[in-house]
């Protein structure tokens, strides 16, 4: 028995879509910091949208710079703790019911990667060499600047994504060669880049959540272009989108749906899952993997997750997996007032049962050759 | 005119100028204490030249170390910054820098800014260390 059916993506709003802005590529230098996940709380207010990021890394730079670029200077804070992220995982996560449960349920867990540099790895000696260049004074605008719980940040943006990079390495934050000509889209779009590094005293293995506030709707996007660049293969990304309806991805990223019949076990989900993806949206697809009320949830006891079920109606989680070379657009999220609630129980079918589309075959024969007998 | 006092008050007054042509540097700042082989990092320095003749200033980087290795480099590089300062008295200047080496610890930083008039500073001094 498959799900209720998802909304078809061609369904157009007939509102206009609320749109909010902001998330994070990760950039590091030679060493592979290496970003394992992302999971990013979105809400869209009428007024502001705001932007909970929390990112999981591997590696111990402990002067990575997370270039995030913006549509206007963001309200930037700490402190939101991990735990909401916890709660809203908890009980928005794949349920699954019916079938061979017994298969191993560790299997849910992100797959482990290879570990992978940020394509600078070297092998054998080297010789020692210096070279050394003469940096003219960038020219860059400076919007904001300050020191928030472990991080030093910086709002800024530039004509030239070279002079905003050596103003970075200059003060300390680490862009990535290479990066410049994704950066530069950016500023020519108009954008501003917040740059984060951990500050000198902060503990280098730890990573805090952040919240980005920004006034006015923007659009909802996630840099992966930027992510690229530091990324792991197969890099999980679960987003919930908090608004008063239901949030489908837009135009460059498909929405996918993964058939029970095709997953089996549990411990198959992410097989097929990553199959869905590739199968129907050529590896940049999300699948909805829970969109419903807000009143179905709890907070837990987490004051900042309660704040947001009291005063939006609807919450949406989006979960894709998505290699470096596949991150050459950013998805962009919008609500659609005519999407359909998707439950997170997925039921599977019972060991040894026909898939459905065999099952009515079997079914529209038996009935046929019933009626025959009667004639 | 008392030629014995004047003639050792003009070589008194050639030697003021002769020391007050060398540029004069601020303390280093660098970008990162720390390092991997390969790893762009910045040193950031103020040059004060009372004669105002830093345009052609050359920049000249001497690395050595590691201070406690067992292995020495010692390397150079050098960089114009022609046409910049061109009658500066003073000047904020950043050098990106990029050493490569397989030997890991302190390396001490020399650097030096030679004007238009081939005067040569004292060398500004920092330390970077090469993490694995």
């Amino acid at each position: 028995m498959k799900l209720l059916p998802l909304a078809a993506p061609a369904l157009i709003s007939i509102l206009a879509p609320q749109r909010a802005e902001a998330c994070g590529g990760f950039f590091c230098g030679t060493q592979p910091v290496l970003q394992t996940a992302e999971r990013i709380i979105f809400v869209l207010d009428e007024d502001k949208t705001t932007a909970f990021i929390q990112l999981q890394y591997a590696g111990n730079d402990p002067s990575f710079a997370w270039i995030v670029p913006v549509p206007a200077v963001p309200e930037v804070e700490v402190n939101v703790g991990q735990a909401m992220f916890d709660t809203l995982d908890a009980q928005t996560q794949p349920i699954f019911m019916g079938g061979d449960l017994s298969a191993d349920a560790g299997a849910l867990a992100a797959q482990d990667a290879g570990a992978i540099g940020c394509g600078f790895g070297s092998g054998g000696v080297i010789a020692p060499s210096l070279s050394a260049r003469y940096v003219p004074p960038p020219e860059v605008n400076i919007y904001a600047s300050a020191r928030v719980g472990p991080y030093d940040y910086v709002t800024l943006d530039a004509r030239d994504a070279r002079d905003l990079n050596d103003w970075l390495g200059i003060n300390g934050y680490r862009p990535v060669p290479g990066s410049e000509p994704i950066v530069q889209e950016y500023l020519d779009q108009g954008m501003k880049l917040l740059a984060l590094k951990l500050a000198p005293s902060a503990d280098a293995t730890t990573v805090e959540p952040i919240k980005l506030t920004y006034t006015g709707g923007e659009m909802c996007m996630i840099p992966l272009k930027l992510t690229a660049i530091a990324s792991q293969p197969n890099l999980e990304i679960v987003t919930w989108v908090f608004g008063q309806a239901r949030a489908v991805p837009d135009l460059e990223f498909g929405e996918v749906f993964v058939d029970p019949v095709e997953i089996g076990t549990p411990a198959n989900y992410l097989r097929a899952f990553g199959e869905a993806v590739d199968r129907q949206a050529g590896g940049r697809g999300f699948v909805t993997e829970y969109a419903n009320s807000t009143a179905r949830l709890s907070a837990r006891g987490n004051e900042t997750l309660a704040a947001l079920l009291e005063n939006h109606a609807y919450v949406t989680r989006l979960r894709t997996f998505i290699d470096p070379f596949e991150m050459t657009a950013d998805p962009v999220f919008t609500e659609d007032p005519t999407g359909v609630e998707v439950s997170n129980v997925i039921v599977l079918p019972a060991t040894g049962t026909l898939s459905s589309g065999l099952m009515f075959a079997v079914m529209g024969i038996v009935g046929w050759m019933k009626a025959r007998r009667r004639s | 005119m008392n030629l014995r006092i004047f003639l050792p008050a003009i070589a008194a007054l050639a030697a003021c100028g002769e020391a007050t042509s060398k540029p004069e540097l601020s303390e280093v700042t660098l970008s990162h204490l720390e390092v991997r082989s390969g790893d762009e990092f910045f040193a950031s320095f103020a040059a004060i030249d009372p004669d105002g003749d830093l345009d052609r200033a050359m920049v000249s980087i001497e690395i050595k170390g590691p201070e406690d290795g067992e292995e020495e480099v010692e390397l150079e590089s050098a960089v114009h910054t022609a046409e910049v300062y061109a009658g500066d008295v003073e000047a904020n200047m950043s050098i990106g820098l990029r050493l490569r080496t397989p030997y890991l610890g302190v390396y001490g930083i020399n650097l030096r800014v030679t004007d238009g008039g081939g005067h040569e500073s004292e060398p500004a001094i920092a330390r970077i260390n090469v993490i694995p």
